[in-house]
């Protein structure tokens, strides 16, 4: 396993005001204004913070202005060495004024539709009696006994999760994992588009199929708009550990975390090399217009170019989606920028029941945890 | 974990799930996991749970198709696949099956 990192363009620099392919960004027309008042109203009256409605709306407009969101194998170049693991001093006592201020948060929104699941992915067992969930609990009350500290654990729940995770929970009250004002952060949810009148999609068959999920990228905005963010600093947690609550090999590495706080970065993602396996996942790459890096998932990347994307020997290193992220420089950046992360848009076309293919067609929104490497 | 394949993988000998949570390869696999390739057969969860679960702790690849159940005892080493042809599930009883290609 490997490390990167990098700091966030400040809003103020020029490239921050660019668009994914370079193009300036025009100012928001008044049609777009108007269009959005209908996705706004919608979303307020469903409850959606400020930050969830401003997050969607710099996708909103993206989508507008008809970018597609896709990265050609022209505009990239391979990633080469990357800081390796082992090259980390080894720091197998946690350290305990460290762990103190950091907290793990797994991304735990999914169903295991899938896999033929109904409810959460997290619930399915690994072992008799014992699912992803009850790990994930062991792990950290473990963490804890063992440093002395009471790292805290967040679960980002999406509406659909929710209910019975904190069911599950329940059993774990004494350590203090099951209130749902300690151990939940919940997830938005986001309209989906209908793709003919780029209005708010209408169903009256199910007004559930109406929204979607914004993607991992809403950790930002679910974080802000949730309060955890403002709670967590004043708390002194400054660390977060972020990784999929499907990932079982997701464990925080105290070495990890004292590298990553004497680095003084803002960000870090811990990446590994592709295998045959992994040659739909989404791979890193350094952008040539300005030398950053950035990740490319399969939905960005341009039809002609999936062979250059599928080839694990040029495109070596993929995105685990274990993130490590300083919360106060978070806010700051939050704050330069409106209260928004400029993540790029992903655009996804499916039809309002995804079961029924005759269905309006309809754009779903989504952005990357990880993107915030490349605003 | 994103397929069924995985998860058979994990709720077999070939991982370790400690008291801590944490989930390791077994030492014996010397950092190897297995390979599994099921049929179209198995892509549910519920599907594989009436296939059963053979120790896989020094089996390099499975591959199954067709409709299978592997009855409590299948150890299976190196590289083994079984078909079954027919729509009826049939039954691979208990045993060792080493580096071979069964056909039920």
């Amino acid at each position: 396993m490997a490390c990167c990192y990098w700091y966030h363009i400040p809003n103020s620099s020029p490239l921050a005001r660019r668009g994914l392919f370079g193009q300036p960004l025009c100012s928001t027309s008044y049609q777009t204004m108007e269009k959005f008042a209908a996705f706004e109203k919608k979303m307020t009256s469903a409850g959606m913070g400020d930050a969830a409605i401003r997050a969607f709306r710099r996708s909103y407009e993206a989508l507008i202005r008809r970018e597609t969101g896709m990265i050609a194998e022209t505009s990239i170049t391979p990633v080469g060495g990357l800081p390796s693991i082992g090259d980390i001093s080894q720091n197998l006592t946690a350290d305990r004024s460290l762990l103190s201020q950091a907290v793990v948060i797994k991304l735990n929104g999914g169903l295991g539709t899938g896999m033929g699941l109904q409810g959460p992915k997290s619930l399915l067992s690994v072992r008799d009696g014992v699912n992803f969930l009850d790990l994930m609990a062991r792990q950290i009350i473990d963490l804890r006994t063992r440093s002395g500290t009471a790292v805290r654990l967040l679960l980002m729940n999406s509406f659909s999760t929710s209910k019975e995770t904190l069911a599950h929970l329940e059993q774990y009250r004494a350590e203090g994992l099951a209130e749902p004002s300690e151990v939940e952060l919940l997830q938005n949810r986001i309209p989906k588009i209908d793709a003919q009148t780029l209005e708010p999609v209408t169903w009256p068959a199910d007004h559930e199929l109406e929204w979607c999920p914004p993607g991992h990228g809403d950790l930002y905005p679910a974080i802000v708009g949730s309060g955890w963010l403002d709670r967590l600093l004043a708390e002194g947690v400054k660390y977060a550990f972020i990784s999929n609550s499907d990932n079982l090999g997701a464990i925080l590495d105290p070495s990890i975390l004292l590298h990553f706080a004497d680095s003084g970065a803002p960000f870090l993602m811990e990446v590994t090399q592709r295998t045959a396996a992994d040659r739909k996942g989404g791979h890193l790459a350094v952008r040539k217009a300005d030398g950053r890096l950035l990740l490319r998932e399969v939905a960005q990347c341009p039809e002609n170019d999936l062979e250059a994307f599928q080839d694990i020997g040029l495109h070596r290193y993929f995105n685990t989606n274990n993130l490590w992220m300083r919360l106060d420089l978070l806010k700051k950046q939050l704050a330069a920028g409106a209260g928004v992360l400029p993540l790029p848009m992903i655009r996804n076309n499916k039809t309002v029941d995804p079961r029924d293919k005759t269905s309006t067609p309809v754009v779903q929104l989504e952005s990357a945890m990880g993107a915030a490497s490349h605003p | 974990v994103k397929t069924t394949s995985d998860l058979l993988a994990l709720r077999s000998d070939a991982y370790d799930v400690l008291e801590d949570g944490q989930v390791r390869l077994a030492s014996a696999r010397q950092g190897v996991p297995p390979v599994i390739t099921l049929s179209d057969d198995y892509k549910l969860v519920d599907q594989i749970e009436s296939l059963g679960v053979p120790s896989l702790l020094h089996c390099s690849s499975l591959a199954v198709k067709g409709p299978i159940r592997f009855d409590s005892g299948v150890v299976l080493r190196g590289n083994v696949s079984f078909e079954n042809p027919d729509s009826t599930t049939k039954t691979v009883h208990a045993g060792l099956y080493e580096n071979e290609s069964v056909r039920l």
